[in-house]
């Protein structure tokens, strides 16, 4: 197979570079270090540049890594041979790291490297102006090679630190932030994980004993969720990786452990439809339910965000970050095949959670609600009425019965009973006379009853409904969910005074 | 199948089964709002004889009313969403005042702004006008459909009707679906006109068809804009298209009562293409 262009320029110009002091496996385990300390975090650190690619690099003179932001899973991070990266990986603009000379000053290394800026839209690199790093190595006795300390002379047009303060030991760094967060100083320690690699979290987290694990995971969360808006960019996602491990640790504490760890659960979940990232929430939510098979609270957090991926797809919020029109990051999704497949799953995978949550607990009023809107949905109009038409009798909030009702008007319409719709709309208006949508579904019924003069002035009420008033229906159709800011902080202060 | 049959398969189609909408008696007349139109010019002086006018496939007999006659209501839904923010703004501000200073005697106009709520703002000066567009709230929910079904449903009998809905075509959170749109269209007096503004490199929302298909049932037609600079002069072309068309008024007569009904208006003795609404509800 034949270099791709771009990269062959590139590994021209590095082999252009000082010749590599030695190439035995020491020189690539200090290499190995390096190349962990610039994965992740530590990059997007220094530079902002919204997507950040190392390409692999290995031939005599240069190596590297390939990393992509999300990694392609046919291509996991590592080291590849410089002839099978798919220069393809490059969508935007790519950064090359080599690295030319290792040279030894008895046990510690200073690897000399830099970054190569690839244009890769354009299959020629244009100007290829290397930046030149330092990196040095030493060999820690728990953790193996550790990066110590760095110079760099940055990129033209790229601001970043010149040199770094001799580093402490990547596990030690850690477990300090910990006890910071701990000691309560929790943006502090946020801010100091977020200089941290993965690698060395990593190292760090392969560091026995794993205490206090539910401080640790808190500190992740924390870090996990501050993006913009308290997002979890996907850039960030391995924190929740390293939460849900360290939760799983904490599970292990007894009674306290277990009620820990399913309140984060619920906690991430509901904060992952907050910030309404679907794909987050199911997989946070799949792994709760893993460990707590039996929880309704859990099973109604992950319901919910069935429902609402099901009205607004998989990822609406997260949109936002590609260059996507406005109307598709607020979740508009054309009709077709795909997304009517997805629309099914996610209402039965709905109906089987929101089933299990009556089943655990038979007056959840809230679960029933949703179970009956979910089967509507479904074309299940007799299991729909079931379940609506017990709400009212429970005595729910006026919220819930006003949906109750809406919902049974759109039940008895699909069953062409225009006259029981209309009534049950009545209902809903008595119910919330706020609330706009009751209105509007009452003039709509009442206008296919060929009534119009009463169907214009259920919408001129409609109209008349107070400026700002919340409608408990816009509030379900946009995938309203109980605050999930308020758990997260307790979770915080229970570990963190 | 007719385009009417079709819109009316399509607006039984959405939500099987339902009833058939049925109406109360009323106003025995029909006017029929015809724009005529040859490369793209209105075509004038045209006189009744012009027109033939088939009412479910029945000539009728037609007569060409002064468009002074029936006061004007004029109903601007503006898409108050995020997704409708731009340097535009102030054209559409301009021209929504241009419009309201040329209103006569009895002449209405109406804004109605849907995203956190459903308001309608009464447009009796231009002083209004800054009001109405300062109270938009942008939010980032859209019931494009809702406002559509209450603009065409609140249009006044006994008026000349017109809606123009200014969006970017996208709704997330609508009570009523498309067939209840079609419907309101098909029993409202009401043209209806749709300014889609789709900003460049950005896909149109896929409703954008069957709303067109509904605008173009009423006598309206789609109007694309890149933004909401786009939108302004769209806005004024349409109510300055109206001093330019014809008001035709006839009685049905020979033909089946309530109901639904096809109109099919075509050119007699003259050239141009037709725009007009091509068919009605007749109440019981």
């Amino acid at each position: 197979m034949s270099l791709p262009r771009g990269l062959g320029a590139a590994l021209l110009c590095a082999a252009a570079l000082p010749a590599s002091a030695g190439h035995d496996a020491r020189d690539d385990a200090a290499r190995a270090a390096v190349y962990d300390h610039l994965l992740s975090a530590g990059f997007s650190l220094n530079y902002d540049t919204p997507r950040l690619y190392c390409l692999a690099v290995q031939s005599p003179g240069a190596h590297g890594l390939v990393t992509a932001d999300p990694l392609p899973a046919a291509m996991p991070r590592g080291t590849y041979d410089a002839p099978v990266v798919p220069l393809s990986l490059c969508r935007e603009a790519g950064l090359v790291f080599y690295s030319g000379a290792v040279r030894w000053e008895g046990e510690t290394a200073q690897v000399e490297g830099g970054l190569l800026r690839l244009h890769t839209r354009d299959p020629r690199v244009r100007e290829p102006t290397p930046d030149r790093r330092t990196y040095r190595v030493e060999r820690h006795p728990e953790h193996g090679w550790v990066v110590t300390q760095w110079t760099i002379d940055p990129l033209p047009g790229m601001a970043g630190p010149v040199a770094s303060a001799p580093e402490q030991a990547a596990p030690l760094r850690y477990w300090s932030l910990v006890e910071r967060y701990a000691r309560g100083q929790r943006q502090a320690a946020v801010e100091g994980l977020a200089a941290m690699s993965d690698g060395e979290v990593r190292r760090a987290l392969a560091d026995a004993p794993r205490r206090p694990a539910a401080c640790a995971a808190m500190l992740h969360t924390d870090r996990a969720f501050s993006g913009a808006g308290g997002t979890a960019p996907a850039r960030f996602a391995q924190h929740l990786d390293h939460a849900r491990a360290l939760v799983e640790v904490a599970r292990q504490d007894g009674r306290d452990g277990q009620d820990f760890a399913r309140r984060w659960f619920v906690a991430v979940t509901l904060k992952a439809h907050q910030t309404a990232d679907g794909s987050l929430g199911r997989r946070l939510a799949r792994a709760g339910r893993v460990a707590f098979p039996q929880d309704p609270e859990l099973a109604m957090a992950w319901g919910r965000l069935e429902e609402a991926i099901a009205w607004h797809g998989p990822v609406w919020r997260t949109a936002a970050e590609t260059p996507v029109s406005e109307a598709e990051a607020w979740g508009f999704r054309p009709p077709s095949l795909a997304r009517a497949l997805e629309v099914d799953f996610a209402l039965r995978e709905a109906r089987r959670l929101f089933e299990a949550a009556l089943g655990a607990e038979a007056g959840n009023v809230e679960a029933r609600l949703r179970l009956g809107h979910v089967l509507l949905s479904l074309g299940d109009l007799d299991g729909a009425a079931g379940r609506l038409g017990s709400v009212p009798s429970l005595q729910p909030d006026p919220a819930t019965a006003y949906l109750a009702h809406l919902f049974l008007g759109r039940v008895d319409e699909r069953r062409a009973r225009l006259p029981e719709a209309v009534a049950a709309y009545r209902r809903a208006v008595e119910v919330r006379p706020d609330s706009a949508t009751g209105h509007l579904a009452l003039s709509q019924a009442l206008h296919r009853t060929g009534a119009l003069e009463a169907a214009r002035a259920a919408l001129r009420d409609a109209l008349a409904t107070p400026t700002g008033a919340l409608d408990p229906y816009r509030t379900y159709v946009l995938g309203g969910t109980p605050s999930a800011d308020e758990r997260l902080q307790a979770l915080r202060e229970e570990v963190s005074p | 199948m007719t385009l009417l049959g079709g819109l009316l398969a399509a607006a039984g189609a959405a939500a099987a089964p339902q009833p058939p909408a049925v109406f109360p008696s009323g106003v025995e007349a029909v006017f029929v709002d015809a724009a005529v139109l040859r490369q793209g010019r209105a075509v004038t002086g045209l006189q009744a004889r012009h027109f033939q006018l088939r009412d479910n496939g029945v000539v009728q007999a037609v007569e060409l009313v002064a468009a002074e006659t029936l006061p004007l209501d004029l109903r601007i839904v503006c898409d108050a969403s995020a997704s409708l923010e731009g340097p535009g703004f102030e054209g559409l501000r301009a021209a929504a005042r241009a419009v309201v200073a040329r209103l006569r005697g009895d002449d209405r106009a109406t804004l109605l702004a849907f995203a956190q709520d459903l308001r309608e703002h009464p447009l009796r000066d231009p002083a209004a006008v800054d009001r109405a567009l300062a109270s938009l709230v942008p939010a980032g929910r859209t019931a494009l459909r809702d406002a559509l079904y209450a603009a065409l449903v609140l249009s006044s009998p006994g008026r000349r009707a017109v809606v123009v809905a200014l969006t970017d075509g996208w709704d997330n959170a609508s009570w009523v679906g498309e067939d209840d749109v079609a419907q309101a269209a098909l029993a409202s007096n009401a043209t209806l006109h749709l300014v889609v503004g789709t900003a460049p490199g950005a896909r149109e929302a896929p409703e954008v068809a069957a709303l067109r298909r509904i605008a173009e049932q009423t006598g309206g037609r789609l109007w694309r804009a890149r933004d909401f600079a786009g939108v302004a002069p769209a806005l004024q072309a349409i109510v300055e298209g109206l001093r330019h068309q014809y008001l035709l008024r006839y009685e049905p007569t020979g033909v089946s009562g309530p109901g639904a009904h096809e109109i099919d208006l075509r050119l007699r003795g003259a050239k141009g293409q037709v725009q007009a609404r091509r068919g009605y509800i007749r109440p019981r």
